[in-house]
C-alpha cells in the first residue's frame, strides 16, 4: 500500500454563527497511531469530533477515511466504516443493561450477529471493567461506569480509529490510571486513537503526538513534550485565560473534576 | 475468544412462562364468546381494537420517536379498504389482512414526504395527511361522500354468530400486532430501535441507521393502524369519513401509551386496559367521564412520567415479555435452570 493516511483532513472551516471552532484545520492520523488534543474549553475540540463522525456537517473541507470521502456520510455509516467515537457527556441507552448497550454496538457498528456479536461485546465488557455490572441498567451506573460505558460502546463498533472526548473528566487519579491502560491496550490491538483530554498527563502517557487548538487553529503539533514546551501553547493555557483556571489545566489535570462532574453526572 | 465469558439468555426467567402462560390466555379469550354475553365481547371488541391501536402508537413514539398525531390516516386506509372490497362482492372478514397491506402501502409514499420534517413539523404534517386523506375520501360518491355507507354483505349473518366473527377477528389482529412488535424488538433491528428510543444520536453513533430503522416502524404501525381501521368497519357496519379519519382515535392510543408506560410493550397494554375500565365504569356520569380520564392522564404526567409500567421498569430490568439480552456468567451457569433460550 501507499502511504494513504488513515484519517485525513483538510482545510476544515466550520463556525456557529460568527464563532470560529474550525478555520481551515488540516492534519492527519497514521494507521495505529495516537493523538491527542488540547486546548482551552470552545477551542473547537468537540465540534472537531462533531465534523469527524458526521454529526456536524463541516462549512468547507475534507475528511477521507484510508483515502475514501466522507463528507456524504452520515454517521452511522461513518461508525460502520470504521470511527467509534465517545461522547463527553456520555449518552448510555438507559434502560438498556450495560452488555445491551454494547451488543447494539457489536451489532450495528461491527456489524456482527448472534453468537460473534455476543462475544465480542462480553470480552469489550470484560476489557474495559464492566462485566460485573453487565446486566445493570445503564441510566443506574456511576460516572465512572458511564464514562466506560462509553469506552467500551465505541470499542465494540470495532473501529479502525478512536475518538475520545473527555473520557478522564472528573475521574480520579487511580480512575485516569485504569483508563489509561484500557487505551493502551486498544492501541496495542492496531487502533489508531484521537484523544481529548484536559488531563494532560493521560495524554502524555498514552499518545505519540499531541495537537493544541485555539479559536479554531492549530497551535501546535508534535510530540508531547515539545508542544507543551512551546511557548504559544504555554502563553495559551497561562495567559489566555484569567486567573488561576488556564494555568490549573497543565499543572494540575485535576482540577477540572468539579465543572466535569456537573455536565457529565448523573441525571436526575 | 480464550476466556469463556459466558453464554447469552433473552431473560432472566425462562421464556417458557411466556410462552405457557401466554397460550392459556389466548385459548381462553378465544372461548369467551361461548362463555359471556355478548356485551362483555362487545366491550372486549373496544378494548382489542384500542390495544392494537395503542400497541402501533407505542412503536412509533415510544420506539421510532416519530409522534404522530396522525395515525387516523391509516385507521381510514384501513376502513375504506374493507368497504371498497366488500362492494366488491369480497367477504369484509377476508379484506382485513388486504387493509394492513393497503396501510403499509399508502405509508411508503407519505413517509417519504413526512421523514424531511422533525418533532413538532412532523405532528402536524401528519395530521394533514389525515385530513387530505378524508376529503379526498369524501369526494368520491361511491364511497358514500361525506354520510358514508353501511358495509355490505354482513346484514344478513346472525347477530350472534357475526359478534362472535367480530371478535374473533379483533382478538386475532390484536394477537398479530403484539406478536409483531414482540418479534420486531427481539429480532436485532429491535435492539436497535431500544437504542434509538433512549437516545438517537448515541445511536447514531453506534452505527444504528436511524431513518431506515424508523421507516419500518412508520410501515409497521400504519399497517396496524389500517388493522383496526378494517375492525372499526366491521365491527360498526359502517364507514364515516367524519369517524375513521377523526382525530379522536390518536386521543385515544396516545393516551392509553402514556398511562401505561411509552416504550415498552407491556406499557399500552396496561394502558388499554385502564382507558376502557374507566371508560366502562363512568359511562353514567357523562362528561365528567372526560374530567376524571383527563385528571388521571395530568396524575401520570406528573407524577409518573414512565406510566404504570415505567414505576416497575424503573426498578427492574425484569419485563414480561423476553426482548432483553442477559449475560449469564459462567458461574452461574450450573446454578440456573431457566436458562433455556440460549444462542
Amino acid at each position: 500500500m501507499d502511504n494513504t493516511p488513515l484519517l485525513e483532513l483538510v482545510g476544515i472551516v466550520k463556525r456557529f454563527n460568527k464563532v470560529s471552532v474550525a478555520e481551515g484545520l488540516a492534519f492527519s492520523v497514521a494507521e495505529g497511531e495516537a493523538i491527542g488534543i488540547v486546548g482551552p474549553n470552545g477551542a473547537g475540540k468537540t465540534s472537531l469530533f462533531g465534523v469527524i463522525s458526521g454529526e456536524l456537517r463541516e462549512d468547507a473541507g475534507e475528511i477521507r477515511l484510508a483515502g475514501e470521502l466522507l463528507n456524504k456520510r452520515d454517521s452511522a455509516d461513518r461508525c460502520r466504516m470504521g470511527i467509534g467515537r465517545t461522547h463527553q457527556i456520555p449518552r448510555p441507552f438507559q434502560q438498556m443493561t450495560v452488555f445491551e448497550n454494547v451488543l447494539v454496538a457489536a451489532h450495528q457498528g461491527a456489524g456482527l450477529k448472534g453468537r460473534a456479536a455476543a462475544d465480542l461485546a462480553a470480552s469489550v465488557l470484560y476489557e474495559t471493567g464492566l462485566y460485573d455490572v453487565a446486566n445493570r441498567l445503564a441510566g443506574r451506573l456511576g460516572l465512572l461506569h458511564r464514562k466506560r460505558l462509553e469506552v467500551a460502546r465505541a470499542l465494540a463498533t470495532k473501529p479502525r480509529i478512536l475518538l475520545l472526548d473527555e473520557v478522564a473528566g472528573g475521574l480520579t487519579d487511580p480512575e485516569v490510571d485504569e483508563l489509561i491502560t484500557i487505551v493502551l491496550s486498544a492501541r496495542k490491538s492496531g487502533m489508531a486513537v484521537i484523544w481529548i483530554e484536559h488531563a494532560v498527563r493521560a495524554l502524555v502517557e498514552t499518545v505519540d503526538r499531541l495537537i493544541c487548538v485555539a479559536g479554531g487553529l492549530i497551535i501546535g503539533d508534535g510530540k508531547p513534550a515539545q508542544v507543551l514546551a512551546m511557548s504559544e501553547v504555554k502563553e495559551l493555557f497561562l495567559g489566555t485565560e484569567p486567573g488561576e483556571e488556564g494555568a490549573l489545566h497543565l499543572e494540575h489535570y485535576t482540577s477540572h473534576r468539579k465543572s466535569d462532574n456537573l455536565e457529565g453526572g448523573q441525571a436526575p | 475468544m480464550s476466556r469463556n465469558l459466558g453464554t447469552v439468555s433473552r431473560s432472566q426467567y425462562s421464556g417458557y412462562y411466556l410462552g405457557v402462560v401466554g397460550s392459556v390466555a389466548v385459548v381462553v379469550l378465544a372461548a369467551l364468546p361461548y362463555l359471556v354475553a355478548q356485551g362483555f365481547t362487545n366491550i372486549l371488541i373496544n378494548l382489542f381494537i384500542l390495544l392494537t391501536l395503542a400497541n402501533m402508537w407505542n412503536v412509533l413514539a415510544g420506539y421510532g420517536g416519530l409522534v404522530s398525531v396522525g395515525q387516523q390516516a391509516f385507521i381510514g386506509v384501513g376502513a375504506y379498504t374493507v368497504l371498497l372490497m366488500a362492494q366488491h362482492g369480497v367477504e369484509p372478514f377476508l379484506a382485513i389482512p388486504v387493509a394492513m397491506v393497503m396501510g403499509a402501502v399508502f405509508a411508503v409514499p407519505v413517509s417519504w414526504f413526512l421523514f424531511r420534517l422533525t418533532g413538532g413539523y412532523f405532528a402536524i404534517a401528519t395530521w394533514v395527511v389525515a385530513v387530505i386523506a378524508g376529503i379526498v375520501i369524501t369526494g368520491v360518491p361511491s364511497l358514500g361522500g361525506g354520510t358514508g355507507a353501511s358495509l355490505p354483505g354482513l346484514h344478513l349473518m346472525n347477530s350472534v354468530l357475526l359478534g362472535a366473527l367480530t371478535y374473533w377477528a379483533s382478538l386475532a389482529v390484536v394477537l398479530a400486532s403484539l406478536v409483531g412488535v414482540y418479534l420486531l424488538l427481539r429480532s436485532r433491528l429491535g435492539l436497535a430501535l431500544t437504542a434509538v428510543r433512549d437516545n438517537e444520536i448515541g445511536a447514531r453513533s453506534v452505527g444504528v441507521k436511524v431513518t431506515r430503522a424508523k421507516r419500518v416502524v412508520y410501515l409497521i404501525s400504519a399497517s396496524g393502524c389500517a388493522g383496526a381501521g378494517a375492525l372499526i368497519a366491521i365491527s360498526q357496519l359502517n364507514v364515516q369519513a367524519a369517524n375513521v379519519f377523526n382525530i379522536q382515535w390518536t386521543a385515544y392510543m396516545i393516551f392509553a401509551v402514556l398511562i401505561g408506560g411509552i416504550g415498552s410493550i407491556e406499557g399500552p397494554i396496561i394502558g388499554a386496559v385502564v382507558f376502557i375500565v374507566l371508560q366502562q365504569s363512568l359511562a353514567r356520569f357523562n362528561a365528567w367521564y372526560l374530567v376524571i380520564v383527563g385528571a388521571v392522564a395530568m396524575i401520570i404526567a406528573i407524577w409518573a412520567r414512565g406510566g404504570i409500567w415505567g414505576i416497575w421498569a424503573n426498578r427492574s430490568s425484569t419485563k414480561l415479555f423476553p426482548v432483553g439480552y442477559f449475560l449469564r456468567k459462567p458461574s452461574e451457569k450450573k446454578s440456573s435452570v431457566l436458562a433455556k433460550t440460549e444462542y
